[in-house]
């Protein structure tokens, strides 16, 4: 028995590894009463935010004196050091986050005096610009701004960018047309930059070359996006979903550049990190093992994604040959029965000798009228996928010497179809149906002796529109097999349309000197270029994750893809899962505990 | 596996290979489904022949050891890991600056330097010092910050400190000058390790005291309000 206490004291008393910490910059001076808590870096929609604590050495300077050493606005810059020596320790800083003073919380209570100072970054100023009006490139050369047009990129698929520069802001960028007959398409770098260059001062932002905006969107055209009275955010995530592009404010590391710069990025083209886990048993080393715990939360998989993106309807012009629209048991040898100037019952015979119609709906195929079968547009539609409805003419494709369309063309023969001539007294397009009424006072000699003979016949040259919309699916996986297939709809009518001059038009192949070109589109290219964007960049995620790391580091990056080193576990399941793509959606650095918690999704690829 | 080791495929004898441990298999399979370390070695950080190992070892070994170098040479040592498939690390993180005196000995290191140096005039014409160290990969353990000046004369006297002031982790230390009377000094702070090495730090903090005061009010004017 003994009563010797014996007291051992640790041979270690310091950390294997030191915690990170992180030098705050006040309006570009050093600041030692603020204090980094947590820094959260991601790109859009969430964009990144700094949480600082008010923590002055001085005991004098009381929290509710904050707003006179910090206020709203100032700018601040995160710096964290790491060693720039190789082989020699020589330590230097580099900037992981900039932003602006955003708001400052108090928190004063009984046992708990407390100042947060929120930092965003410069999305948060972009917020506060709204988009509107546009800026011409008038003929002088000089930006002329006129606020109450729409702010509208390439409206319907026609063009409306000027084919000069104008000169803004110390920057020069395309901007819209003063002429619209003289205009060129914009694509979707240049809507990127005219609103960079339009909104953004010079000196605030680093923003990205023309060239560097074209090459990572490849080119992509952008058609009828309307920003008009979004914020500059907003407007900018509308015209990068065209291009699948996403984009980030990342801290610029030049010390006379802007303190930020904007980011365009596609993740899957973004560097790769590795998060690595050893085996267990293995003696445990932080440089094999970055994460302390992972959660994950898989969807329902495999599931494909099936992408089926429609424009506006097709539009036709064809040559249609009418039918009569009138009881024939109200024909008689009566001319001046069918004039409003000489009978007075003349809503009895409205239609007789005067309604032509189509007989698209079949309306016309029974008694009284027995006009035959319905009209058959399958050849006109290329198809036979439409509904027999009724419908109405639209004004024909083809357009004359001035670039506008000649309307409706009206034929009439007065030898039973033999031969053909322009109609040139009025008539009026009914509405509820294919068909005209002739709209003349009293009909003309010419026309009531074709009556008399039997012989008198009407056709139209105009434009049908079809059941069918121009429209393109693309899917993300296998489909027509067990693996459920999830349609997905879009419909842009005003963006994507497809019209054609069918061979059963007289104005085909024209070489009329009278007529210029026809009003034809196709967008079925850009409706496939978009509907495979789309699934490219498809927001669906096969699985969500959270991992935290074994320490705080500040080199990772939203966007960065992860894989895992060929020694390590897979313990995210990236080796294993080669389909798809595991990426950080949002990093947030955690001071208090020393970790660095990553949100990481996986799509397929 | 790395294109530089493919040079040992050939029966596994080249000078890589052996390190490798390629010759016994004859360089038909990589022998080292552990991974490995190697070691390259250079001038400096342009000038490593990463085609050249040196030396290689276990990836679980920490201890590369190596004939000494030549007195008053340099040379710059980087160790990457290889895993089991023969993929090399693309890192300079592991690295190590080895210099030898006219002796031949070992030039040892200190210290870091001291990372943010900040300055300011307080009443009294006194300056007050504000800095912060980073204990970084620091080859010495730092024990206190010695404080030197030129007492106005432009050369720093650093046979002499005028304060020292013991390191307590990590936070900002400070300063305060007794009253300065000349119109320009110059201050060195330096980080000393137990056995009262320093790191030679020479860089200096060049204060030009401002004495100017506003001018004194020439118009008073009183009114009844």
């Amino acid at each position: 028995m003994s009563n010797r206490i014996d007291f051992f004291q640790p041979q270690h008393n310091e950390l294997s590894v030191g915690s990170c910490a992180v030098s705050v910059y006040l309006d570009g001076q050093w600041c030692d009463f603020l204090v980094a808590e947590k820094i959260t870096l991601a790109a859009n929609p969430d964009f990144g935010e700094a949480v600082l604590c008010y923590h002055p050495s001085n005991k004098d300077w009381l929290p509710e004196e904050v707003n006179s050493h910090v206020r709203c606005g100032q700018k601040i810059v995160l710096k964290s050091v790491y060693d720039t020596g190789i082989g020699v320790t020589t330590p230097d800083q580099i900037p992981i986050f900039a932003g602006f003073v955003d708001g400052i919380e108090t928190k004063d209570t009984s046992d708990e005096q407390k100042v947060t100072i929120i930092v965003k970054d410069f999305s948060a100023r972009l917020r506060r610009k709204m988009v509107y009006g546009r800026n011409i490139y008038s003929d002088s050369g000089q930006p002329v701004f006129l606020a109450g047009i729409e702010t509208v990129f390439n409206p319907e698929g026609k063009p409306n960018a000027s084919r000069q520069n104008i000169l803004q802001n110390g920057r020069s960028f395309k901007a819209f047309s003063a002429d619209e007959s003289e205009s060129d398409y914009f694509d979707c770098a240049e809507a990127i930059y005219y609103l960079l260059c339009s909104y953004v001062p010079t000196g605030e932002l680093v923003i990205p070359a023309l060239e560097q905006l074209k090459a990572l969107s490849g080119g992509r055209k952008i058609i009828d996006v309307d920003v008009t009275g979004l914020n500059l955010i907003d407007a900018l995530v509308r015209c990068c979903a065209q291009a699948g592009l996403r984009f980030k404010f990342v801290p610029s590391p030049g010390e006379t550049a802007p303190p930020q710069a904007i980011v365009f990025f596609k993740p899957e083209c973004c560097r790769e990190v590795e998060l690595n886990c050893q085996w267990p048993g293995q003696v445990i080393d932080i440089s094999k093992t970055t994460i302390a715990s992972v959660t994950g939360k898989k969807n329902f998989s495999p599931v494909t994604h099936r992408y089926i993106v429609q424009g506006d309807y097709k539009i036709y012009e064809a040559t249609f040959e009418l039918v009569k629209g009138w009881d024939s048991a109200l024909e008689e040898n009566d001319y001046d029965r069918y004039s409003p100037i000489s009978n007075e019952n003349f809503n009895e015979v409205r239609d007789v000798y005067r309604k032509w119609c189509l007989n698209e709906a079949g309306d016309y195929s029974q008694s009284p009228y027995n006009q035959g079968a319905a009209f058959d547009f399958s050849k006109i539609f290329e198809n036979g996928l439409y509904i027999r409805q009724k419908r109405r003419f639209l004004p024909a494709l083809t357009c004359g010497k001035d670039g506008t369309s000649i309307g409706y063309f009206l034929e009439v023969s007065y030898t039973g179809g033999s031969r053909w001539w322009p109609y040139m007294s009025s008539f009026k397009i009914l509405l509820d149906q294919c068909g005209i009424w002739l709209s003349v006072e009293q009909l003309d000699a010419d026309l009531w002796f074709a009556i008399l003979k039997g012989l008198l016949k009407f056709r139209i040259t105009a434009s049908v529109m079809a059941d069918e919309r121009i429209s393109f699916a693309v899917a993300d996986g296998p489909v027509n097999s067990t693996i459920d297939v999830v349609d997905e709809v879009i419909t842009l009518p005003r963006r994507f349309k497809y019209r054609k001059v069918s061979p059963y038009s007289i104005f085909v192949n024209n070489s009329d000197e009278n007529l210029s070109f026809a009003n034809q589109a196709d967008d079925t290219e850009l409706l496939v270029e978009f509907a495979q964007s789309l699934s490219d960049s498809g927001g669906f995620k096969t699985e969500q994750l959270q991992i935290k790391t074994m320490v705080l580091s500040p080199v990772f990056s939203p966007g960065d893809r992860v894989k895992t080193c060929a020694d390590s576990r897979d313990i995210l399941g990236v080796k294993y899962d080669n389909r798809s793509i595991c990426w950080l959606e949002k990093v947030e650095m955690d001071f208090a505990n020393q970790q660095t918690i990553f949100t990481a999704v996986k799509k397929r690829k | 596996m790395e294109a530089n080791f493919f040079a040992s495929l050939f029966s596994g004898d080249s000078a890589n290979g052996l390190k490798l441990c390629m010759g016994l298999t004859e360089g038909d399979f990589w022998a080292r489904p552990a991974g490995l370390q190697v070691l390259y070695k250079g001038q400096d950080n342009n000038d490593i022949d990463f085609d050249r190992i040196i030396a290689a070892s276990d990836s679980g070994d920490d201890v590369f050891e190596m004939s000494a170098g030549q007195p008053l040479s340099r040379w710059l040592y980087i160790i990457r890991r290889v895993n089991c498939c023969g993929w090399e690390e693309k890192t300079l993180c592991a690295a190590v600056m080895v210099e030898l005196d006219s002796l031949g000995n070992l030039v040892e290191r200190s210290c870091n330097k001291v990372f943010i140096v900040d300055a300011e005039q307080i009443t009294g014409n006194r300056i007050l010092l504000k800095w912060f160290y980073q204990p970084i990969h620091q080859a010495k353990k730092i024990s206190r910050f010695k404080i030197y000046y030129d007492n106005g004369t432009g050369v720093i006297d650093y046979q002499n400190p005028i304060s020292s002031l013991n390191y307590a982790g990590r936070k900002f230390y400070e300063f305060i000058s007794n009253e300065l009377t000349d119109d320009s000094y110059r201050f060195c702070i330096r980080a000393v390790a137990a056995d009262d090495s320093d790191n030679d730090f020479t860089g200096q903090i060049i204060i030009q005291l401002n004495r100017q005061r506003p001018d004194n009010i020439s118009i008073l004017q009183g009114s009844v309000i």
